[in-house]
């Protein structure tokens, strides 16, 4: 499944220089895992409702159920920075709960399968939760 | 008199104890590497491109230690009692041990058992503190994911910017083995507001991920998984 055929936000891609900025920034901060897997070049917007959200250690995860053009369903997986993290940028247990319709602006994975890093969330009143530093600092 | 001028003497100290947010957005740079400590910073960084991106020891909740404990996303709280500076984090993984820098010890004791966090000593230089570790074991890094030896000695030396709202933490790492020279690094913290929380950041054993884990693949680069390959270095090997 190509992350393309999401592509309502796309921001442009980050220079290489600053790429390596951002992978040398993680580098010695990276908390539980590095951030290799996910494609910290490509930011991505999706749409879709919450099916289930986990605010627990090591990561905070989320589910969330998109519709692709065609009419189909599918379920994408988010991770966010552990608890304590995101607490600190305004996340509670009870920030998302199942049937929000929410957008998730996230790095993807690499290898297409459907997963994020997210950046941030974005709810329908515009209200903004941010995970990742900046765009292009994970 | 001497009482009174030595306790005058330690409230002139200025006061570092608090909650601070270490500045990740500007990393160390590079260590001056050993061609040892090259080879192995090379397989690790080729591992990491094939999808190893976390360590053992992570997944067994193992500390980081010293001096990585300093530099992670999440605050360090400072706290000063008698004779001690302590430096608790809240991360994950972990759990890290606190750090005690102990400020009555004029020089590093003989005997020390190595540890994760090493055995750490200061003083006050007017307004610096200045804090010199040794003691370590083998089993976590330095800075930028050089490993860490039994040879490692750390300086630091801490000072507070006039406004008080920036603690600098210039901290120099020595080992013969790793380090082809000394490695400056200026780490900078942020004070926090005074009544920030502290929260919980707890470590599970991911038993799991250790299964699937192909430990002789990482073996060459991850001590945990030379450790592991050594009965006589496994956890309470008497015991069993």
């Amino acid at each position: 499944m190509k992350i393309a055929r999401y592509p309502r936000v796309l921001h442009p891609l980050l220079s290489a220089s600053a790429m390596a900025v951002a992978l040398t920034a993680s580098a010695p901060a990276f908390a539980h895992h590095s951030f290799n897997m996910f494609a910290l070049d490509k930011v991505v917007t999706v749409d879709g409702t919450i099916k289930d959200y986990q605010f627990k250690m090591p990561h905070v995860w989320f589910y969330v159920v998109t519709m692709t053009k065609g009419g189909a369903q599918e379920e994408w997986g988010f991770e966010a920075h552990s608890p304590n993290l995101v607490a600190r940028k305004g996340w509670t247990v009870n920030s998302l709960k199942p049937g929000d319709k929410i957008a998730v602006t996230m790095h993807p994975m690499k290898d297409g399968s459907k997963a994020g890093s997210v950046v941030y969330v974005t709810y329908p009143n515009g209200k903004v939760l941010w995970n990742a530093q900046s765009l292009n600092e994970p | 008199m001497a009482l009174a001028l030595a306790a005058g003497a330690a409230r002139s100290a200025p006061d570092i104890t608090g909650m601070w947010q270490y500045d990740y957005s500007h990393p160390p740079g590079h260590p001056p590497l050993t061609p040892k400590a090259a080879a192995v910073v090379a397989l690790h960084h080729a591992a990491t491109e094939k999808g190893y991106v976390r360590e053992l020891s992570n997944m067994k909740c193992l500390p980081t230690g010293m001096p990585q404990l300093m530099v992670w996303r999440s605050p360090i709280e400072i706290m000063e009692s008698f004779g001690r500076i302590s430096i608790i984090t809240e991360h994950d993984p972990g759990p890290d041990e606190p750090r005690t820098i102990y400020l009555n010890e004029p020089v590093q004791p003989k005997d020390i058992d190595p540890s994760w966090n090493g055995h750490s000593i200061g003083h006050w230089d007017h307004d610096v503190l200045i804090v010199d570790t040794v003691g370590f074991n083998d089993r976590a890094h330095l800075l930028g994911g050089v490993p860490r030896t039994e040879a490692t000695h750390i300086t630091e030396r801490f000072s507070l910017s006039p406004d008080g709202q920036t603690l600098t933490d210039e901290m120099t790492m020595e080992d013969p083995q790793m380090l082809a020279g000394p490695w400056t690094v200026s780490l900078k913290f942020a004070r926090m507001p005074n009544d920030s929380e502290r929260l919980e950041a707890v470590c599970e054993l991911d038993l799991d991920a250790i299964q699937k884990l192909d430990i002789a693949a990482i073996k060459p680069f991850d001590v945990e998984a030379q450790r592991m390959s050594d009965p006589s270095l496994h956890y309470n090997p008497g015991g069993k």
